[in-house]
């Protein structure tokens, strides 16, 4: 299948979800459309649409990133949670936030954005270029494991109950309650993030043969990692900030995407951001429906689809040369 | 000046500077012991190394040209033979930026056209070895710099890569390439550059490099009728 063609069928999915995500909700919009069309309105504009927007562009980013950063890594287990990108985000976002007394959308945004570039830069720093998987899963899991201790540091010195308690439902991840201001903050940085990262997509494929083979073909390989490091802090700091800490999209996206592109890094990209975006549309919409009366944090229900397929993935990797 | 030519090479590896040029037409082995620098070199000599020495190619500088300009006129082949995803046979060759013809072509040329669509994975080393020679031969590139061309390849293989590269200089590429099946090399390269301890130890016609003194020098081998023996130590 050519990308271009992948890439409409996966836009024509994530319209269908969107139009999903507009209707479905507590409030029975189309009845309410009849009786109240002002409300109905308002409530698509403030409340359904941020939510819709900010989970698309979240997704989108997620997947974008973690196909970037597979194809960068040249390994198919990198992607931002398991590199303790989105960790060092979620730090960033949450001592700006709290301990920086700067307050808003904006400041955890930034935070989060130099959190996720932090954690990237240590990660590179760690495992070296050209290293196994191994060290990359095991580097990512240091600095994974470094971002949630300093993160539990961080809760036991909350200036609050309260503040502990919205950091810690905030790390779960969700879109609830989300309204044009986070669209108005978070939007921009991953649009911005992606189209940086997608700028470095021609010459993934010839990576593939090796960061030699790639600069004597002809392409920047420095400029390509900083850009896909780059781009990515940018675009998953701002995601995190958003809507905290989301796992699994950027692993499972790329994997499921990349065959259908006869397993060809640079043209996977696209269609991972669409794919990310429809996941997440689609999984925000799963959280609507309460469980024993409580709404559940999307990041649960991504992390209870992207769990078990990342065992697969280790298990259909078992015997394979690092 | 024409040839590429490579002056003052300098590198961690290599021991002092190294200058050496290859012509149009012709075919160069690098020989030399594990470690003896020909990865080095030949690494250099692609530019991957900028700022330890100037290399030129028919006279204009490496650093002069684009990177783009530069793959046209150098195409590398590194020795190990990793593809990171399991790619098309097709798809990897076209990463040369031929057409579709031309990879066709190359696929053809090393014999390896029935499996254009088959994913690299599923192909046997020798196979892989020789997809990923197509791949440097569809980009057309003035100088090949190939690191041990022929390796992994069985006797019958390991020929028709020699007669491949016999025909990309008869059409006017300028070819060095490191071997260390030194029969091949000494049959097959107009000329011969061997290395020992990141220096050029003897340059020239197979015949007067590979002589019984520099094999026992560099090698701490001697002729043994038609192979090679172990020289006592």
């Amino acid at each position: 299948m050519s990308a271009g063609r992948l890439c409409l069928i996966l836009g024509g999915l994530l319209a269908l979800v969107a139009a999903a995500s507009l209707l479905v909700g507590d409030v029975p919009i189309l009845s309410l459309l009849k009786r109240d069309p002002a409300l109905a309105h308002m409530l698509i504009v403030e409340l359904r649409l941020p939510r819709l927007v900010l989970a698309a562009s979240a997704g989108a980013a997620l997947g974008l990133c973690g196909a970037a950063l597979q194809g960068l890594l040249r390994n198919p287990l990198a992607s931002p949670d398991i590199l303790g990108t989105s960790a060092g985000a979620a730090l960033g976002a949450v001592v700006s936030a709290y301990f920086l007394g700067l307050s808003g959308t904006l400041a955890m945004a930034g935070g989060g954005i130099a959190g996720a570039l932090i954690a990237l830069l240590l990660l590179l720093a760690l495992a070296g270029r050209g290293a196994s998987s191994a060290t990359l899963i095991l580097a990512g899991v240091a600095i994974s494991a470094l971002g949630g201790a300093m993160m539990n540091l961080a809760l036991a010195l909350a200036p609050s109950p309260f503040a502990f308690y919205d950091i810690m439902f905030w790390l779960l991840g969700s879109f609830a309650d989300r309204n044009l201001g986070h669209v108005s903050v978070g939007l921009p940085a991953m649009l911005a993030g992606s189209l940086i990262v997608l700028s470095a997509a021609r010459g993934l494929d010839a990576l593939a043969l090796g960061e030699d083979v790639a600069a004597t073909l002809g392409h920047d390989v420095r400029a390509m990692r900083w850009r896909i490091v780059g781009g990515s802090a940018v675009a998953v700091g701002g995601a995190v900030a958003v809507a905290g800490i989301i796992g699994f999209v950027g692993l499972i996206v790329p994997h499921l995407v990349r065959p259908l592109v006869r397993n060809r890094p640079g043209p996977a990209l696209l269609p991972s951001a669409l794919g990310g975006a429809a996941l997440l549309v689609a999984a925000d919409i799963v959280t609507r429906f309460p469980l024993n009366g409580k709404t559940l944090p999307v990041g649960v229900v991504t992390a209870m689809l992207g769990a078990p397929f990342f065992l697969w993935l280790i298990l259909s990797r078992r015997g394979m040369p690092s | 000046m024409s040839g590429l030519v490579a002056t003052a090479i300098a590198r961690p590896h290599l021991s002092g500077a190294i200058d050496l040029a290859v012509s149009r037409g012709e075919i160069v082995g690098l020989i030399g012991p594990n470690g003896s620098g020909k990865t080095t070199l030949l690494r250099a000599l692609a530019g991957l190394t900028a700022g330890y020495g100037t290399i030129t190619a028919d006279g204009r500088s490496l650093d002069a040209m684009t990177s783009a300009e530069r793959a046209r006129h150098i195409a590398y082949m590194p020795s190990g033979r990793r593809v990171d995803w399991p790619m098309r046979a097709d798809d990897i060759v076209a990463l040369s930026g031929a057409g579709e013809a031309d990879v066709a072509e190359a696929l053809t040329r090393v014999g390896m056209q029935a499996f254009a669509s088959r994913q690299v994975d599923t192909l046997s080393t020798g196979e892989r070895a020789r997809v990923l020679l197509a791949r440097v031969l569809a980009g057309r590139a003035d100088w090949l710099l190939l690191d041990e061309p022929t390796a992994n390849l069985d006797p019958g293989h390991e020929l028709d890569v020699l007669a491949l590269l016999r025909a990309e200089a008869t059409h006017g590429a300028g070819v060095l390439a490191s071997f260390h099946n030194l029969t091949l090399a000494e049959a097959h390269c107009d000329r011969c550059v061997l290395m020992a301890d990141g220096r050029i130890v003897a340059e020239g016609a197979p015949s007067t490099v590979l002589t019984e003194a520099n094999l026992a020098e560099v090698y701490g081998i001697a002729r043994d009728g038609a192979g090679w023996r172990r020289n006592a130590s």
